[in-house]
């Protein structure tokens, strides 16, 4: 039973695909030129010279991103009128009907994807093990590992965003009844999605807050921002693990649209989205991107207007009734409350210093833990000659007369502790009202004119020279209470003023 | 045997951005479409007629009451969707296909597909194989797509305006292939057209819609012979409206010269002549009615029509 409704999916899966020859036949072209590009790469170029075909990456990573139209294209009964008709009186179930779309979208997409870009991955691992090194082949065959791994994370990274990417069209096909908006609103959500919670996090968290870690890998496990992962302080192995549960979610979310594409019937083709809930999340989440993005630096901050005018041309966009001035009204009143509720977002971040994030240390011992401790003072302030050692005068100064470095060395994990909680509380002084609010806003980026700050590191020791940040602390003071907390860290033993 | 009973559908603004008023396309809709007839739909515009016939092909799901094709529920039906078979009112969509694709697309979907029959059929009209439909005319696409119907060996074929816009000649000949066939293989073929004479024609039964109610379901002779025209003339002074309504007679429509009387009333022959004895009238004459006329005697009866539009 099981087998033969396979086999029916099956067949309707390649009946729909044989639909979409020519666009197959132009995705493995494109494929293909980039596979062989890159697998000959070096041969024109000279053995030694960059293992990289520019190009061929480039048309691999083009034929990677066309989910949205092949998406586009085996949905096509979910906007296209006509196609409706046909394809909703086919004698197939829901389900048959929804899961030989998704088969057809990876006999189409995912499959040739996924097998040109690794033969590229593996001759390229072939090239750079053997070939490239080819005066030792003689002797022994040596394997690069280095270039392994570089293979093994592009590849693995290049197919868990081809799979979010194609993962978020669908949600999109099937949210969405027409077929520019499955098109804007894919990027749109993979963009913003992929930003918005790192984004979020560096400005509430970090910026605010003050406190930098490594971000939980939880924030790179579904989003375009796994590339991100691959510049992070990761192990191959763990960069890989991540892929594949992106890959395992992607192909969840594919799964799990079935129970909204089961709610719509033919009535819902044409119809620019199909689901509130999907439209004011994308929008929300696209809002939030934006917003984030732009209060990194001040001077962008004006162009909020230019995502606030993008925001209301999408409603009228996909408004199907007679506009109206209420009705705008009602949507700038709606983009209002969403400013307003980040504004709120980033004020409660600001009142409880990143949401307690300021008290963050780990949960574990850290006798075997350092602190590194950067001071940046006022250029103007005339306290420019302080500097500070620490107890065993293990020390750097790097002569500037606005900037002192060093870096203390508490004996266990209870000074560390107390040496974190001074730092903290000069934190929790900085100025709370809404004036000292906009202008935290307003100046971050002045650090070295007219601001002071002190960072503080908190250093694991692992095996050697190798340190592991566990967290990394950051808080912007007057010239005054740098000049307290020093010496109340003074006091305690834990850096000495020269 | 397809039954449809009590089916009532509403289009509801659920979309974003759409007004969330309620459109009543279909009201309580009950008929019966028996095994190896040639059913016919007819309907002022907008009357229903294609959101109908998606939901007997499981193209809209039924809101309320039921659709059955051989007593099982069609939406979301594979079993039942085999027996049926769709050709709506546009053809635009086969655009990229070849004959030979349009025949493989519709072979993986449908166990009884017979490229044999496809062949011949296309044979018979001259369509070409090797070209995309993209390239035809209005009339080769709307062949190949019936050709295509009936090589799916479905037991039903539902037709939404298929003859439309087809010359004359185009017209018989589909007409003559598709009951040939029809008629070798018992199916039933269900089909909408504004052309009510074509109905007429071609129909063993025929449904009107008005508005979304069914107005009538019945065989095309007892719909002709269920509606009278009648003549009647009196040298005392023409007879009323009333008059005929106090006979107990349903008048749908009621035309005044001089003393001559022209109305049409719901009845038969016989039934409305012993009637009409009760007048003392000194001429009565009853006037046969094509289907075309009963369409618009009806369709007037419920405020469609020209004179209404005037009133209006």
């Amino acid at each position: 039973m099981a087998m033969s409704r396979w086999r029916r999916i099956n067949r309707f899966a390649l009946g729909e695909a044989r639909t979409h020859a020519r666009l197959f036949v132009v995705l493995n072209i494109t494929l293909g030129t980039g596979c062989l590009l890159q697998m000959f790469q070096g041969l024109t170029s000279g053995l030694y010279r960059s293992n990289i075909s520019f190009i061929g990456l480039g048309l691999l990573l083009a034929g990677g991103m066309v989910g949205p139209t092949v998406v586009i294209g085996v949905f096509r009964e979910l906007h296209n009128r006509q196609q409706s008709d046909v394809v909703y009186s086919l004698p197939m179930s829901t389900s048959e009907r929804y899961l030989s779309r998704l088969l057809a979208l990876a006999y189409l997409h995912i499959l040739p994807v996924l097998a040109w870009s690794g033969l590229a991955a593996i001759t390229t691992f072939i090239r750079t093990s053997f070939f490239n090194e080819y005066e030792h082949i003689r002797r022994y065959i040596v394997i690069d590992w280095a270039s392994t791994d570089a293979i093994v994370r592009t590849w693995t990274g290049f197919l868990a965003c081809v799979l979010f990417f194609d993962a978020i069209a669908v949600v999109s096909a099937v949210c969405c009844g027409r077929r520019a908006e499955i098109r804007y609103f894919t990027y749109l959500i993979a963009a913003s999605f992929s930003l918005a919670p790192l984004l979020l996090r560096m400005q509430l968290m970090e910026r605010i807050g003050g406190q930098v870690t490594k971000p939980s890998s939880l924030f790179y496990s579904w989003t375009l921002s796994l590339i991100a992962w691959d510049r992070a302080d990761s192990k191959t192995w763990q960069f890989v693990l991540l892929a594949v549960l992106n890959c395992l979610i992607s192909v969840g979310v594919m799964l799990l649209m079935y129970f909204m594409y089961r709610r719509r019937d033919a009535s819902t083709a044409g119809k620019p989205v199909v689901s509130r809930a999907f439209f004011e999340i994308a929008l929300v989440a696209g809002l939030l991107a934006y917003y984030t993005l732009l209060i990194s630096e001040p001077g962008l901050i004006p162009y909020i207007l230019i995502g606030g005018v993008v925001y209301l041309v999408i409603h009228i966009v996909t408004f199907r009734g007679n506009l109206s001035v209420p009705k705008v009204l009602l949507w700038t009143v709606k983009l209002a409350a969403t400013t307003a509720a980040f504004v709120l977002l980033l004020w409660i971040a600001y009142v409880t210093d990143g949401f307690g994030a300021v008290r963050y240390l780990p949960m574990k011992n850290l006798d075997n833990t350092n602190i590194f401790i950067d001071a940046s003072y006022d250029f103007y302030d005339g306290q420019n000659t302080v500097a500070f050692a620490g107890p065993d005068a293990y020390y750097w100064e790097y002569h500037r007369t606005d900037w002192v470095s060093f870096h203390a060395q508490p004996t266990n994990d209870r000074q560390i502790r107390a040496t974190a909680e001074v730092f903290q509380k000069y934190a929790a002084q900085r100025d709370k009202s809404f004036s000292g609010f906009l202008k935290f806003f307003q100046k971050h980026e002045e650090t070295y004119r007219g601001w002071n700050r002190i960072v503080m590191c908190t250093m694991e020791i692992w095996e050697g020279e190798d340190h592991n940040l566990l967290v990394r602390q950051e808080v912007s003071l007057t010239g005054q209470q740098i000049r307290e907390m020093m010496s109340e860290l003074k006091k305690m033993g834990i850096v000495q003023i020269r | 045997m397809i039954e449809i009973k009590n089916v009532t559908m509403d289009f509801i603004g659920k979309a974003v951005g759409e007004p969330r008023k309620i459109l009543r396309a279909l009201e309580d809709i009950s008929i019966r479409i028996p095994d190896g007839c040639v059913y016919g739909f007819l309907g002022s515009n907008g009357a229903g007629k294609s959101t109908l016939m998606r939901l007997m092909c499981g193209v809209y799901r039924t809101q309320s009451g039921s659709i059955t094709i051989d007593g099982s529920e069609v939406w979301d039906n594979p079993e039942a969707k085999a027996n049926i078979f769709f050709v709506n009112d546009e053809t635009v969509q086969y655009s990229d296909f070849t004959l030979e694709a349009l025949a493989k697309y519709f072979a993986s979907y449908y166990d009884n597909f017979s490229f044999e029959t496809f062949h011949r059929l296309i044979g018979t009209l001259g369509l070409p194989n090797d070209r995309k439909m993209g390239t035809f005319s209005k009339g080769m696409k709307r062949q190949s797509v019936v050709a295509a119907a009936l090589s799916c060996g479905t037991k039903y074929i539902v037709m939404d305006e298929a003859f439309d816009g087809l010359d004359p000649a185009m017209r018989k000949m589909l007409k003559d292939i598709i009951v040939d066939e029809m008629i070798d293989r018992n199916a039933t073929l269900i089909v909408s057209s504004h052309n009510v004479a074509e109905i007429n024609e071609l129909c063993d039964r025929a449904m009107l819609l008005h508005q979304g109610k069914l107005v009538f379901d019945d065989e095309i002779d007892n719909i002709r012979s269920g509606v009278s025209k009648v003549q009647v003339a009196r040298r005392s002074g023409p007879v009323t409206k009333e008059e005929f309504e106090g006979l107990g007679l349903s008048v749908l429509q009621y035309s005044v010269m001089g003393s001559v009387v022209q109305t049409v009333v719901k009845g038969v022959g016989e039934e409305i002549t012993q009637k009409l004895e009760g007048l003392s009238a000194d001429f009565v004459e009853m006037v046969p009615l094509t289907l075309e006329e009963v369409f618009i005697y009806e369709l007037e009866a419920r405020g469609y029509g020209y004179e209404s539009l005037a009133e209006n």
